[in-house]
């Protein structure tokens, strides 16, 4: 992301200029949108005009315009973000108050302005700045019949392809159809991997099944490569990594994301933190309930005693409509933070960050045990 | 509270027969003596498995007695296993007897209701929870059959998906030809060999099957050659069942093997496991379909203790057999050859597994028997030792007692295998749970939703009317989008006791040893039938005292390890499973993660948005 202009005043007023550069970014000004916020972007208009003889005719027109948001759309798939809003700076083709949806995409500069940037704000802004963060993983989790091609950025976790396919059960004197069934499989996978994952830009490859699928695809694919012309380098080859997991579901690639060899060589994507902060956090809950805790309930409470070692938040509570709920969040991060501890800001889009999600979003490491919250209710999400 | 103990002094004859239906009426008599089938406060303390199958299809026990059914003279005298006389009333606490308490609840039904045939499957749900019922009133209405007042299942389906599912329901059922019993000199079973990976499985199958002539010496010994060949000589058997390159390649078991033999009073239709933890999904599959099972230890030194200790599949298989409903057990001690039929050993496995089947997983009597699957010994002849004196396994598989099908009940086919789809014609195998099915009978797929013909359909013996039990080929006429249907969809009938798919459930859980508690937000695959599908555990209920049912508490933080509990579950798509009351094959769940199965349960109610 490129940042043009940035004119934040002390009381959290303020606007900034910004330019997306890649799909990763978009995530990020999905994040930082909210409603009642302030867009000011180049964008197109149809524009009826009639003429004196009552004939009307529709032109497109390039414009400049100004909306208060309403309405947030993200097509992750599309990289667009489409802010629905009313028009509060009125030009020569429209209207103040009239409606207009302007659509982000990368490489499109634009203006936000807020009545309040918080911390979580700056802190998402900063982070989107920092070019070293961009790191990318492809990965292919597959059992038979089953696959997922996906993309690891920092922030996202994209399901490129989806392939399922039934192929028939060995049966006895025709496993020739089971065979073939396979070989189609593969073949499909293959295709899909090759359409969708760029291999001079990632930079590693994860392939995990159970059993032997993962060789088999992979012998597949090295072929499939060398057929279509497109033969792997030594170095591009270097970049797979065979690993195993139960399945073929995308919330395998949590179980991928774990295994030590794994890793090692993500060791500092945010995934592969996100993973980890949360395994340390189930690990809690069956050697030490009384120190792992979730729900807003449960975790204002041991904040409130300053017990909070460390904090799971899912970054979907940061995109709230209601602006209280938004609030309360941020009081508790800032908080946990003044206390020296750990904040984990989970991506929704990741594995990991849909579990949280499901867990009311909103998890903490406690410090010390405190049996008697689990007496108190928890909050209904 | 009170409801609970209201319940312990009910008579169980009623109770039972609950989950009987048509078939009430026939058992009555015969069962009112049959003390040890009745339900006391003592038997709660066999596990839930015990309860669950006393009067499932895999029982045994029912049928059996029934001096009317003239197969059952058949029945060796050894083996009529009595589930009631399973583990003493003080047991220590099993993982999995949590279930017993709890599914009184269900049976509370006054029978009456639950006689009246057409309505049974569906309202079961409404009766349960009487207070729901207000709030489908308005669905009620629209439609004469009170069925439909379980509303389709999704809120985002195109009304066109709506109303083909209210219209399917709504149609009358067609009247049902006087079913045909079966005249069959023998008894199916269907029999499926599991066990840790490397304890011979395959091997000692295939040496079964030559044995007995099922397969020639000609086969054998061209696979001994090539086998040797390629360096495995001790493989040749097993390629019997592992037919595919890469099985024979690796030498692993990857997917079942299927065959089928007959002895002198049974037919079988063998199911050959993986054993490999990879491939534990296909073996959920093929237990589904089993009555009974053979599971093989390896008796090699240190080979037992890896395959039975942490991470081994022994203990895993057998739970997933008992919590799949098998009932029936032998264990076949393998490769006994190889320690020089020591007694010492042979006891010491039987005692270290007994104490496992009998209190942990609840099987009632498993019987063990040493064998060796290489070199063939006491597989069909019983062998000289002077420390055993028992049955052969052949004669022991014999002995299995055949599952009394429900064969009245609504039709549902679980396909196991989809063989070949053209845009009008599909070629599918599968097992029916429930019902019969002939030719020209008019089916729907669920949960597809998709209407087809039945144009052909053929067991093993190439019988054209197949009932609840037999494993078919099915050939269907319709139009078929492709890649529509697949494993683990069923196959039904129109009518008010047909099938409605959903995507929420709730159900009735035990968590098995799990490193980590299931929580709110877990993801899992979820494995019913010859289904495979992940799931999220969206909310938690409440968790339930193992001996009483009572509940524990109230929207519990998570789940450990050996705790029961009730928990709403959400998938990502619509599935064809219902509640255990009105199917048990479809109403049968088991969870995995990380390839480690994770918990068991049964299906208690098909949540439906209103």
């Amino acid at each position: 992301m490129k940042q043009f202009k940035r004119g934040i005043e002390r009381d959290g007023t303020g606007f900034v200029v910004l330019m997306a550069e890649e799909a990763e970014d978009m995530w990020h000004i999905y994040n930082l949108i909210r409603i009642g916020d302030i867009i000011k972007a180049s964008t197109i208009r149809k524009v009826v005009s009639e003429t004196s003889t009552g004939t009307t005719s529709s032109q497109r027109v390039h414009t400049m315009l100004t909306v208060s948001v309403e309405s947030i759309d993200f097509d992750p798939g599309a990289q667009e973000l489409h802010l629905k809003g009313r028009n509060i700076e009125e030009n020569d083709i429209v209207k103040l108050g009239a409606y207009h949806t302007i659509d982000l995409e990368p490489n499109r500069k634009f203006t936000l302005q807020k009545t309040e940037w918080d911390s979580i704000d700056l802190e998402r802004l900063n982070l989107a700045l920092d070019p070293a963060q961009a790191a990318d993983v492809a990965a292919v989790v597959l059992h038979e019949g089953l696959a997922n091609v996906c993309l690891i950025t920092p922030a996202m976790t994209l399901t490129r392809a989806k392939i399922d396919m039934t192929i028939p059960r060995k049966r006895k004197g025709f496993t020739s159809q089971h065979e073939k069934g396979l070989e189609k499989f593969y073949e499909a996978v293959s295709t899909a991997f090759m359409r969708h994952v760029n291999l001079q830009v990632v930079k590693c490859v994860i392939v995990a099944s159970r059993g032997f699928v993962k060789d088999a695809f992979m012998q597949h694919l090295i072929a499939h490569a060398d057929a279509n012309g497109k033969k792997f380098t030594t170095e591009q080859r270097a970049k797979f990594m065979l690993t195993h997991s139960s399945s073929g579901f995308k919330h395998a690639l949590k179980e991928v994301l774990e295994t030590p060899q794994v890793a090692l060589r993500l060791a500092d994507t945010k995934a592969q933190g996100e993973v980890k902060a949360l395994n340390q956090f189930l690990e809690l809950m069956s050697t030490e309930p009384d120190r792992a805790f979730y729900g807003f309930n449960h975790v204002n409470r041991a904040n409130q005693e300053l017990a909070i070692e460390t904090l799971l938040v899912a970054d979907s509570l940061f995109r709230a409509q209601d602006i209280e709920t938004r609030r309360k969040y941020v009081r508790l991060v800032e908080s946990v933070r003044e206390q020296n501890g750990k904040v984990h800001i989970f991506s929704s889009m990741h594995v990991s960050g849909e579990q949280l999600a499901q867990l009311t979003g909103c998890a903490a490491i406690l410090r010390f045990p405190m049996p008697d919250l689990d007496d108190e209710p928890m909050d209904e999400n | 509270m009170s409801r609970h103990r209201a319940i312990r002094n009910l008579n169980l004859e009623d109770e039972m027969d609950d989950d009987y239906d048509d078939d009430y009426d026939d058992y009555e008599d015969e069962e009112n003596p049959e003390k040890q089938y009745t339900y006391d406060r003592n038997s709660l303390s066999t596990n839930y498995y015990t309860y669950l199958t006393d009067s499932g299809r895999n029982s045994p026990a029912l049928p059996a007695p029934h001096p009317g059914i003239p197969s059952s003279s058949y029945h060796p005298p050894v083996s009529t296993p009595t589930p009631t006389a399973a583990p003493t009333t003080s047991l220590s606490s099993t993982i999995v007897r949590n279930m017993t308490a709890p599914l009184l609840h269900q049976n509370q039904k006054p029978p009456k209701n639950l006689n009246s045939r057409p309505s049974t499957p569906q309202t079961s749900s409404n009766l349960n929870t009487p207070k729901r019922t207000p709030q489908v009133k308005n669905l009620q209405a629209e439609s004469t059959t009170p069925t439909v007042s379980r509303p389709s299942s999704e809120v985002d389906l195109t009304s066109f998906r709506r109303n083909q599912l209210q219209n399917i329901a709504k149609a009358p059922s067609v009247a049902r030809k006087t079913p045909k019993p079966r005249v069959a000199d023998k008894d199916l079973i269907n029999l499926i060999v599991v066990g840790h990976v490397d304890a011979g499985k395959s091997t000692l199958m295939g040496h079964l099957l030559h044995d007995l002539e099922v397969v020639d010496s000609r086969t054998i010994d061209k696979f001994k050659h090539e086998a040797a060949r390629n360096g495995k000589a001790s493989f040749a058997y097993a390629w019997v069942l592992d037919e595919t390159e890469e099985e024979r390649e690796r030498g692993v078991t990857m997917d079942i093997g299927r065959t089928s033999f007959e002895t002198s009073h049974r037919r079988i239709v063998l199911l050959d496991a993986p054993g490999h933890k990879d491939f534990i999904s296909n073996m959920i599959t093929g237990t589904s379909q089993a009555d009974a099972a053979i599971l093989v230890v390896n008796a090699t030194t240190g080979e037992f203790e890896t395959g039975f200790e942490n991470g081994g599949q022994t203990k895993e298989h057998a739970l997933l057999l008992r919590s799949l409903g098998v009932t029936q057990l032998i264990v076949a001690v393998n490769k006994l050859d190889t320690v020089d039929w020591s007694q010492d050993r042979f006891d010491e496995i039987k005692n270290n597994l007994s104490v496992f089947l009998t209190r942990q997983a609840g099987f009632s009597k498993p019987k063990f028997v040493p064998v060796s699957g290489f070199t063939g010994e006491n597989l069909i002849k019983r062998m000289e030792l002077d420390w055993y004196d028992g049955p052969c396994l052949l004669e022991l598989i014999d002995s299995f007692v055949a599952p009394q099908p429900p064969s009245d009940g609504p039709l549902r086919i679980g396909i196991s295998d989809v063989l070949k789809v053209a845009s009008n014609q599909l070629v599918v195998s599968g097992k029916i749970e429930s019902g019969e099915v002939e030719k020209d009978d008019k089916v729907y797929i669920m949960s597809s939703v998709t209407a087809a013909t039945v144009k052909e359909c053929a067991n093993n013996d190439g019988s054209r009317h197949c009932f609840a039990g037999d494993y078919i080929l099915l050939t269907l006429q319709g139009t078929f989008e492709p890649e529509s249907i697949q494993t683990g969809s069923v196959v039904v009938r129109a009518g008010p006791d047909t099938l409605i798919p959903s995507k929420k459930f709730e159900v009735r859980l035990v968590a098995f040893e799990i490193a980590m508690p299931i929580i709110k937000g877990a993801k899992a695959e979820l494995y019913a039938h010859s289904l495979c599908v992940p799931c999220t555990f969206t909310n938690l209920l409440y968790t339930i005292n193992k001996s009483n049912g009572e509940i524990l508490k109230k929207g519990p933080r998570f789940i450990a390890k050996g705790a029961s509990a009730v928990v709403e579950i959400e998938t990502e798509y619509d599935i064809a499973i219902e509640t255990f009351t009105s199917c048990r094959a479809l109403g049968r769940v088991t969870f995995r993660a990380g390839g480690n199965t994770i918990a068991a349960g049964i299906v208690e109610k098909v949540i439906t948005p209103q």
